[in-house]
């Protein structure tokens, strides 16, 4: 079966509300359950993607659940759980973070990478487009189109991440691991922080040096660990 | 293909999840998210609290008053904490309060409800007793708005502990809101602004031998009459173009407050009479011995019947709300 | 509150000066404000805002933002919420042009499905499901 015909399929019990974006053969869509009446949302992606796999199980405050995983003849479907609220990018669009609320999702996201971590998967796309906060506070990280299983190779396949967000060895320079992750929560603090990234000013205070500690060109610079790093927050 | 145990649905073998009932059929792990150090925290300083207090009653009489409160502070947990996840990852937004975006006040007894916060991860009792030795190092920053507001908008930021999250929609909107507060009635419309005074100043006049005080307009040497020094016997006032050499520009508002003017000549070198100018004059008529003026719609306010030269050009004149019984007489007179 | 445009045009001209003018006409005046239009036609309409956002289908944060007037909403989440409000086609226009886009155009594949939908008093959903299955943009 192509994803096509599942998704057509699902159409006959599902009613899509909306197409939450499509890009280069992803096709992310938000469906609602006519009976329950309930929202979850369908990710078609055209190559497999370990992370959602391992994620299936998993119910965490601070990561969307994976309801199901299917292999397609040309890809690869998610279900998953479907989070209500706005991106930490819109957020601040009406202004900076306060170094509290700041600390509160990046708590969040250390406890979703943490998670991640812990079962040897990189996200790789850490940044303000990919962390929601749901209605009630909730602090979520989505979308691990980018994720990695953690392996022994020397070097990264393939090079990829967002500009700014993607440490030194993302970039092609060594192998990525969980301090990639940890780069990109510095750089996504200090954006919460000052609105810009740590190149152009450096978030004041403790903040700052936290910051400056998450993003040495160094990895063994950095927080070994998120657990560190939430711990100095 | 199976079924699924609640629904009956047929789904796929290795589905782990019906996708028509939506429940999920593998028993999910729940991750428990990475140690905090506040919550010990929080439970050593409550220790500490009520040791304290259990000291200064044990020392104390008794005294009722004393019981009674700090078991009222001791189960204070404060809902509305801006500690709270949701109010700091999030700005609060009230529910449904038709006509209170509107009143766009920055008064600090805005009412406003919030979104009940499902996941207060943090409880944190804050004793409100200024007794308790509750360290209040959160007390300054819980005021604070919520988090996602530019640190700016300081004037609303000092709002009551008890509505920290009442204070987003006046901070968000505070920006726009500065000038209302501060100019009051100001309608929106350009107005001139009132000339500021700098001298006082008497002068006869050299018609019918009236003063009037009159002060420099804040544009130069130009002169505002801004009040009659002496009044005038008949009710006939003549102002002057001239008050010593300086040219008279401008009537300023309540100049002619409570004076007996029933006849007042306008001299063609005032181009402006301002609101409440001639506020309760028992005006009869105005003569305009220019062609070109601006007369705000309330310089005659409280006048009954006002009739103008035809000289005047001010057609607007037809548009003063206030000068009610003058429409029909002054519109008359325009057109004639 | 009505006066004929054509009229107020009339009186810029005969009027002195400005602050005459803006001082007689400032009631007929039209909101160049978006959340005040937005409240305008709640009241209108009888709505409350919390049941136009679930209309809507936008996140519900974003929705009151809206409203309070804290952020502009995209051209999309714009027309969920005149969805939600089930405004007509001609009240949609107003709103588009006060938040400052271009005017739905009926010659465009995607304005013409949501001006359909506005016609037929269609939700957000049904209108989705239009666009997708003719492989257009959704709303949202």
């Amino acid at each position: 079966m192509t994803r096509e015909e599942y998704i057509n399929q699902l159409l006959s019990s599902y009613v899509l509300v909306t197409l939450l974006s499509e890009k280069n053969h992803c096709r992310v869509l938000r469906l609602r359950n006519k009976a329950t009446q309930k929202d979850l949302v369908l990710r078609s992606m055209p190559q497999y993607l370990e992370a959602y796999e391992v994620l299936c199980g998993i119910r965490s405050e601070n990561l969307p659940e994976i309801y199901d995983v299917f292999p397609m003849d040309d890809g690869q479907i998610v279900l998953e759980e479907y989070i209500d609220g706005i991106t930490v990018a819109q957020v601040m669009e009406s202004g900076k973070y306060r170094p509290r609320g700041a600390k509160k999702v990046l708590a969040g996201v250390c406890n979703a990478l943490h998670i991640l971590h812990q079962r040897g998967i990189t996200h790789r796309d850490v940044k303000p487009e990919n962390v929601m906060v749901h209605n009630s506070g909730r602090v979520v990280l989505i979308d691990f189109n980018a994720s990695r299983r953690l392996s022994n190779s020397t070097k990264d396949t393939v090079i990829m991440g967002t500009v700014g967000y993607a440490s030194p060895e993302q970039l092609g320079l060594s192998q990525s691991d969980a301090r990639t992750d940890i780069y990109a929560a510095g750089v996504l603090l200090n954006v919460m922080l000052t609105g810009k990234h740590p190149a152009e000013t450096f978030a004041r205070g403790r903040m700052g040096r936290t910051v400056r500690k998450c993003t040495a060109l160094n990895p063994s610079e950095r927080y070994q660990t998120v657990k560190m790093l939430a711990d100095r927050l | 293909m199976k079924k699924c145990p609640y629904c009956e649905a047929t789904i796929q073998d290795h589905a782990r999840f019906c996708l028509y009932c939506m429940r999920s059929l593998n028993e999910k792990q729940s991750e428990s998210s990475l140690q905090k150090k506040k919550p010990w925290w929080v439970l050593v300083l409550l220790i500490l609290v009520i040791a304290t207090v259990g000291f200064i009653l044990g020392r104390k009489d008794k005294n009722p008053s004393a019981e009674v409160v700090p078991e009222q502070t001791m189960i204070v947990t404060q809902p509305t904490e801006t500690e709270d996840a949701s109010s700091d990852a999030f700005p609060q937004e009230e529910i449904d309060e038709p006509g209170t975006e509107g009143t766009q006040s920055t008064e600090q007894t805005h009412p406003v409800s919030h979104i009940p916060p499902t996941t207060a991860n943090q409880p944190e009792p804050e004793p409100q007793k200024p007794t308790t030795t509750q360290p209040t190092t959160t007390q300054p920053t819980t005021t604070q708005p919520a988090t996602t507001q530019p640190a700016t908008t300081q004037p609303t930021a000092t709002s009551p502990v008890d509505t920290p999250v009442a204070t987003l929609p006046q901070e968000t909107i505070s920006p726009q809101t500065q000038e209302p507060t501060q100019a009051e009635t100001q309608p929106v419309s350009t107005k001139p602004s009132q000339p500021q005074t700098k001298a006082e100043y008497t002068y006869r006049s050299a018609r019918v031998g009236d003063d009037f005080s009159a002060q420099y307009s804040n544009s130069g040497n130009d002169i505002v009459i801004t009040g009659v020094a002496v009044p005038s016997a008949n009710g006939v006032y003549d102002i002057p173009a001239y008050i010593d050499g300086q040219k008279v520009i401008a009537i300023v508002a309540n100049a002619f407050y409570g004076s007996n003017a029933t006849t007042v000549y306008i001299p063609s070198t005032v181009k402006t009479i301002w609101n409440y100018a001639f506020n309760s004059c028992p005006l009869q008529h105005i003569y305009f011995r220019g062609t070109s003026i601006y007369v705000e719609s309330k310089a005659f306010s409280g006048a009954l019947t006002i009739h103008c030269s035809s000289t005047c050009n001010d057609r607007n004149f037809r548009y003063y709300k206030n000068c009610a019984a003058s429409y029909g007489a002054t519109w008359k007179e325009w057109i004639g | 509150m009505q006066k004929d445009t054509s009229e107020i045009v009339k009186e810029l001209g005969l009027c002195p000066d400005f602050q005459t003018f803006y001082r007689e006409n400032e009631d007929y005046m039209i909101f160049d404000d978006l959340s005040s239009l937005l409240g305008q036609l709640l009241e209108l309409k009888g709505l409350k805002k919390s049941q136009v956002i679930k209309n809507a289908e936008i996140a519900e944060i974003y929705g009151y933002q809206i409203f309070s007037g804290v952020r502009v909403p995209e051209k999309k989440k714009l027309l969920c919420l005149a969805v939600g409000m089930n405004l007509n086609i001609e009240e949609t226009q107003k709103l588009l042009k006060c938040a400052g886009y271009p005017q739905l155009y009926v010659k465009r594949p995607f304005d013409s499905v949501v001006l359909y939908g506005l016609c037929k008093e269609m939700s957000v959903v049904q209108i989705n499901e239009l666009l997708y299955t003719y492989g257009l943009e959704t709303l949202s």
